[in-house]
């Protein structure tokens, strides 16, 4: 009996639908605090006393390793150079750091469950300002996170193009359960990788080098996989890598998880808060709003290496890695109005040992979006004369009955374009109901407008002018069918401010007609 | 710190909460949860304004935060101090920086205005020696 009262708390443990809400908006709320964080930070490496001093820690022989004469018969040797002025300046950095403090809390920036989160006390301590930060650093003392930072600001102290590099790690907003009990996990797992490092360019590879001076101590080219994604259910509770920001000494700030996230695109992507089009705007305007320089042609080179990554990841080898993936999709999950555009091919296979199926798996990008005529005319799109439909699909007739309905791509059609009102009278043109559609803004005759109030249809009979009702929308109620919506006329706009006239008139007599009632 | 509390900026803050939140950010992020969380119980409106309009946000967090917030904070307890605000930071350096002629005639300008004068020497340097932004905060989150 008790495993089944476990079974049963474990089942109910999921949070409801409004605690769902306000995790996603606290995850979205953290994650801009901690990027804003990462971008002040950076600033505070700019300071001129932090450049002028820690210069003095660098002998002249590694300021020249760091800064390495191109070579143009092999160029590799020149970045041989470089990554050997970097390992040196951090073994400087290493001797320089004398004090590495735990974190004051015990987590640091490290990621916690809702629980802790939400039983957080209120900072008592001080807050670091910057000028205490830049005492820090040229003393030596401090957590890990302000060691890599300082280590940015010692490369740039060198004329270096150093990054400040951040994973942020807001609270999981996929994890939904109820209670999430406090993450146990010791010290040392919880730090192995690190929450700051550096990057550097390497301009006769062009691509940026990593550099961890404080944790793993490393340096490293990344290819395909990068040593700093944590790896181990231990240092993965608390580490979650998802977000992966960089800044440079221009104040530029780009998004940059491609480079450390092995399986971006099927596995990290569910947890980024950019699964979704209006998360992944949002996300767009925060990183733009902290980018303050330029582009230039090292973001260009960049963009290229996480193009050649993007392809370099690869088709998923297992199904839940493959549903929602934005470069693949298998034939099963097309939707019913979705179909493979003609003469796509496969572009791999999935293999289901269990079930001994293999499933053929489609470019995502091959996908067509298929409407109906009528679909396409809400839209405000007409069927272009002789396109042909690619599918057809049953759906419920006017009388009830099952019919086949014909769907067309988008390239089967064009803009509907109204016939504008007759010069001078002001004639529209109405369906067989008498009224106009105007479903999108361009189902407007060129020549016309559209006034929506509830009084518009009594305004424009009383000023005796041309109109059309307008029907805006469809009302759905139950069991019946649509009913259309007219909230307002259409009229030539040579009759638009009589018409706006009346209206006000019309308000003006309910409101009296109001008062005297009242009275 | 109730004068403070009832000048209302950009996103609906008082002064004391936005100092309050841009000192956590900028100087002890792992600070951010409980912060967070009573700020979103306190003012419903931000969860729309974050959505909607990011861009505002960062701009107010970033305000002023690049330069010398310390100073700004630590200095002559303009706040007053209720909690947060007051609690910051240890004691800093006397502010000692040279100034040009033109910096002397743009602090003459701005005390001009009625500020108090020690204020506008750290808004305006806070603010990178720009003269109308050290005038648009003054105004937004200085005025008694």
């Amino acid at each position: 009996p008790k495993e089944v009262e476990e079974a049963k708390s474990a089942v109910r443990n999921v949070c409801c639908n409004d605690e769902k809400k306000h995790r996603r908006f606290m995850h979205m709320f953290q994650l801009l605090c901690l990027v804003s964080h990462g971008a002040v930070r950076n600033s505070w490496l700019n300071n001129s006393k932090l450049s002028r001093k820690l210069n003095r820690l660098v002998p002249d022989k590694v300021y020249e390793l760091l800064h390495p004469q191109k070579d143009s018969e092999m160029p590799l040797r020149s970045t041989r150079k470089l990554l050997d002025g970097l390992k040196q300046t951090m073994a400087l950095w290493q001797k320089h750091w004398k004090v590495t403090q735990r974190y004051a809390n015990g987590t640091g920036l490290y990621m916690q469950s809702w629980d802790e989160e939400k039983r957080g006390e209120p900072w008592k301590g001080n807050f670091l300002s910057k000028d205490s930060f830049v005492k820090q650093v040229l003393k030596g003392v401090g957590d890990r996170d302000v060691a890599a930072q300082g280590f940015v600001a010692l490369l740039r102290s060198c004329n270096v193009n150093a990054r400040l590099v951040m994973s942020p790690q807001p609270c999981d907003f996929t994890d939904l359960k109820e209670r999430c009990r406090p993450y146990d996990v010791p010290y040392d797992d919880m730090t192995k990788y690190p929450l700051f490092w550096c990057e550097v360019w390497d301009k006769f590879a062009k691509q940026w080098v990593t550099v961890d001076p404080v944790g793993l101590k490393l340096i490293e080219q990344v290819r395909h996989a990068s040593k700093l994604e944590p790896r181990g259910a231990a240092c993965c509770r608390r580490n979650m890598m998802r977000y992966v920001v960089a800044y440079d000494r221009q104040e530029g700030c780009r998004d940059i998880t491609r480079r450390y996230c092995q399986w971006l695109n099927a596995k990290v992507r569910r947890r980024r808060i950019t699964k979704d089009p209006q998360g992944q705007e949002w996300f767009g305007r925060v990183v733009g709003a902290l980018h303050r320089r330029k582009r230039t042609k090292i973001d260009d080179y960049e963009d290229e290496y996480f193009e050649v990554r993007n392809e370099d990841e690869g088709m998923p080898d297992n199904l839940s890695d493959i549903r929602n993936h934005p470069y693949y999709i298998l034939e099963r999950d097309l939707r019913v109005n979705q179909v493979l555009c003609p003469g796509s091919r496969e572009c791999g296979y999935l293999n289901l040992q269990k079930k001994g199926l293999q499933l053929k798996v489609y470019l995502r990008r091959d996908v067509v979006d298929l409407k109906s005529g009528r679909q396409w005319y809400s839209e405000g799109r007409v069927l272009k004369t002789g396109s042909r439909y690619l599918k057809t699909v049953q759906r419920k007739g006017r009388d009830g009955e099952m019919e086949d309905e014909r769907l067309y791509p988008r390239e089967a059609t064009e803009l509907y374009v109204p016939h504008p009102a007759t010069y001078p009278l002001g004639e529209i043109k109405k369906n067989t109901f008498g009224n106009i559609e105007v479903f999108v803004p361009s189902m407007i005759p060129a020549n016309c407008c559209l006034i929506e109030s509830p009084l518009a249809v009594r305004a424009a009979k009383a000023v005796g002018v041309q109109y059309a009702p307008a029907v805006t929308r469809f009302k759905f109620e139950r069991g019946a069918k649509a009913k259309a919506v007219v909230s307002g006329v259409v009229v030539a706009h040579w009759f638009k401010d009589a018409v706006l006239a009346a209206i006000e008139a019309l308000q003006d007599a309910e409101e009296d007609r109001e008062r005297q009632e009242l009275e | 710190a109730a004068g403070a509390a009832g000048v209302p900026n950009q996103i609906g803050l008082t002064a004391n909460d936005l100092d309050a939140l841009r000192q956590v950010v900028s100087g002890n992020p792992e600070a951010l949860g409980p912060l967070l969380e009573n700020m979103c119980a306190r003012y419903p409106q931000l969860r729309q304004q974050i959505m909607s309009n990011p861009e505002v946000f960062v701009s107010m967090l970033l305000q002023a935060v690049g330069d010398n917030l310390g100073n700004l904070m630590g200095g002559e307890g303009v706040e007053g101090d209720d909690g947060l605000a007051g609690a910051a930071g240890e004691p800093e350096p006397a502010f000692n920086v040279e100034m040009s002629e033109e910096d002397e005639q743009a602090i003459g300008r701005l005390c001009e205005l009625g500020f108090e004068r020690s204020l506008v020497i750290q808004v305006y340097f806070a603010c990178d020696k720009n003269e109308e932004i050290a005038a648009n905060m003054l105004f937004t989150d200085y005025q008694e």
